[in-house]
């Protein structure tokens, strides 16, 4: 695996603002994500619900609807902005260059018609081919996604299958036109831990194996070990830190990442239970300079009033944090997240 | 060995009777031969995949559904032969968390009224001692009185499920069902509500039974554990008997599916099982794992299987573990499926 090699860059986010105008006023969902994302890679984007990782992959491929608006940045992918294409143009793109799926996949696929018919209807639509090619190679796609008796599951409709297979249609879809890139958001929430270790078995192959590049949208921090090549931790609508799955486990930089990988609880070790304490931020009313700093046990007064800025931490590693900076000089405990004052400060 | 049990369960039994046609019906058997014994003071967690039936054999226990056949005790009390008027009265002392906050709260009724509706249904306080109990009620799960006034969509997924938790010990109850009470709920959030709840059994001396899909939870908050698969308990014992020394190939394969926050133990050897959990009607007899086990043999077939001792307090519902096979062949066999994760 190389690392920052810029020749393999396949997508770059810069500066992504997307706002949802509400009545309650204005929601930063994303307010200036920046990261990069590889050929052949897969970045998983980390974040508790809330911190904008789904509005993020959704601006990519311009899917924000009313009242959200992607308000400035840039996705690159070579010299081209996706974000300054048109609707018609980006409807060459999505399915084609990008593929997305989703966590539901029973509702990301239409009730009312075989799965088989509506591979075939992608396919036909992309391609042009004839009805029957069509359905021929539905059943090859069923087929190479391992689903049992492909034949007759192509006039299966999605409720008489389960979720685990109705997302290996989805994959079989999204994966049919050898995309550049495929976003995931959460595609095995809700699955059993059986089958979702299935269902990451078939996406870690066909990316591997095609060269994809993919961005894996998920909260849990145990898929993202098992998976990924490379981490973007998201809070609050910031990318707060950023590096390859070795830097972030082994040498978590920010905060909240450090509390997000304490507050884990994990079946091969014991350790005391973790908590950040506090919740979310309102994302209307966002805290002022770090978001993290009401919740931060680290926090001092300069966290309150100023921004930090994305600071390198390593080779490829980044992080938004003062102290890592070298603005506060503190040291950063492990402990603390266990300290019963950190737990007792609450909500 | 294990205390005297506090909550005993015999043979539990759930049928539900579903519609296949205009006039066909069939019977699905969510729950089939469960027993399980829990000490006062202790918790039993219940895992499995979705389907299973562990949420049912809960809301059995509780009486809210009707079990079909089985005995059901709580202390002396035998639950399952309670006439109304006395599960009524019993149901003070027994009581359900649930796993969505927001769904199971009554979105017209401030946090106020939805913690004194309890105290109301069951208890003969008088206005002022419930107004007390539930500013008590309040501060014993870490909420503020200015909370009292509000709707529960104005207060954040981790308070909403301390509201539920709160009103599930406001008739100081002995046993507390947990559905699912952290899955809804962020992973820096989830720790706040188990750490409650577990500061809560030692004060109030709570009885537990722990549903949940998540074994990581499971392995951090329980005495003992229950592993279900297609209605049935698979294997039953102490948590370190079960985490440390996982006997059935369903146990095995549930274990190692679990994905483990570190890059380092990429690789591990996994246990697959080819398919998914079939459909809970018409279950042949056998061992319902039968079509999916790597290690099935004809006598699988046969009705059963019980569950075989591997320990006093260890229980394992595979023919593998019949006295007749050796050890070291079971182990074998266990250990030359398993496959290596790819990467």
């Amino acid at each position: 695996m190389d690392h920052g090699n810029s020749a393999d860059v396949l997508l770059r986010v810069q500066d992504l603002r997307t706002y949802f105008y509400t009545y309650q006023g204005i929601v930063q969902a994303v307010n200036g994500a920046a990261f990069s994302i590889y050929r052949g890679e897969i970045t998983g984007l980390v974040g508790e619900s809330g911190s904008g990782k789904s509005v993020t992959a959704l601006s990519i491929l311009q899917l924000v609807g009313p009242p959200g608006k992607i308000i400035g940045g840039e996705v690159l992918v070579g010299e081209r902005n996706l974000l300054a294409l048109g609707q018609a143009e980006m409807q060459n793109i999505r399915g084609r260059e990008i593929s997305m799926i989703f966590q539901e996949p029973r509702l990301a696929l239409n009730p009312v018609f075989p799965v088989g018919d509506q591979i075939a209807r992608v396919l036909r639509l992309r391609e042009g081919i004839s009805k029957r090619e069509a359905r021929q190679r539905a059943i090859d796609m069923l087929r190479s996604v391992e689903i049992p008796d492909p034949e007759r599951r192509v006039r299966a409709y999605p409720h008489e299958l389960s979720g685990g297979m109705c997302q290996r249609v989805m994959i079989a879809m999204a994966m049919g036109a050898n995309p550049k890139m495929l976003i995931a958001d959460e595609p095995t929430t809700g699955l059993d831990v059986t089958v979702q270790a299935l269902v990451l078995d078939l996406i870690r192959e066909r990316v591997r194996s095609a060269r994809t590049a993919c961005l894996f949208i998920t909260h849990d921090l145990g898929i993202v070990a098992e998976l990924c090549d490379r981490i973007v931790i998201m809070y609050a609508g910031r990318v707060v830190e950023h590096g390859t799955v070795e830097d972030i486990f082994c040498s978590p930089c920010h905060p909240y990442t450090q509390g997000l990988i304490e507050s884990t609880l994990r079946v091969d070790i014991e350790k005391p239970i973790a908590t950040i304490p506090g919740v979310v931020p309102d994302a209307i009313r966002l805290p002022s300079g770090c978001a993290f700093h009401p919740r931060c046990p680290f926090a001092e007064a300069l966290c309150r009033e100023e921004e930090p800025a994305m600071v390198s931490a390593g080779d490829n590693h980044f992080a938004r944090c003062h102290i890592v900076s070298n603005r506060i000089s503190k040291k950063m405990r492990k402990e603390v997240w266990t300290s019963p004052v950190t737990l007792e400060a609450g909500e | 060995m294990l205390a005297e049990a506090f909550v005993r369960v015999q043979h539990l039994r759930k049928d539900f009777q579903i519609r296949t046609g205009l006039f066909s019906r069939a019977i699905l058997r969510a729950v089939d031969d469960v027993s399980l014994d829990i000490p006062k003071g202790t918790t039993l967690g219940l895992v499995g995949e979705s389907g299973c039936g562990k949420t049912t054999v809960g809301r059995c226990i509780l009486r809210l559904i009707e079990p079909t056949s089985g005995q059901i005790w709580l202390d002396d009390k035998e639950v399952s032969q309670l006439q109304s008027d006395e599960l009524q009265r019993i149901r003070a002392r027994m009581q359900m968390v649930f796993q969505d906050p927001g769904a199971s709260l009554t979105p017209r009724m401030t946090i106020g009224a939805l913690l004194r509706e309890p105290l109301d249904l069951h208890t003969d306080l008088t206005a002022h001692q419930k107004e007390t109990r539930v500013r008590e009620l309040l501060q014993l799960v870490g909420l503020q009185p200015d909370h009292l006034k509000r709707y529960p969509h104005q207060v954040s997924g981790g308070q909403q499920q301390r509201i539920g938790i709160a009103r599930a010990i406001a008739t100081y109850p002995d046993l507390v069902v947990l559905d699912e009470p952290t899955s809804a709920l962020d992973v820096s959030i989830r720790g706040q509500i188990l750490k409650l709840l577990m500061r809560l059994q030692e004060e109030m001396g709570l009885t537990y039974l722990f549903i949940s899909h998540d074994l990581s939870v499971i392995k951090h908050t329980c005495e003992q554990i229950a592993v279900m698969y297609l209605g049935r308990i698979a294997e039953i014992g102490r948590t370190d008997e079960i985490f440390n020394d996982p006997r059935h190939p369903y146990t095995r394969a549930l274990l190692s599916a679990v994905p483990i926050p570190d890059p380092q133990q990429r690789g591990k050897m996994r246990l697959k099982l080819p398919g998914e959990v079939p459909s809970a009607v018409n279950v042949p007899p056998g061992c319902p794992l039968y079509p999916r086990c790597p290690f099935h043999c004809d006598e699988c077939l046969e009705p059963g299987p019980p569950l075989f001792p591997v320990s006093p307090t260890h229980k394992v519902a595979c023919i593998l573990l019949r006295s007749d096979h050796f050890p070291q062949e079971e182990a074998e066999i266990l250990d030359s499926s398993l496959v290596a994760n790819q990467h």
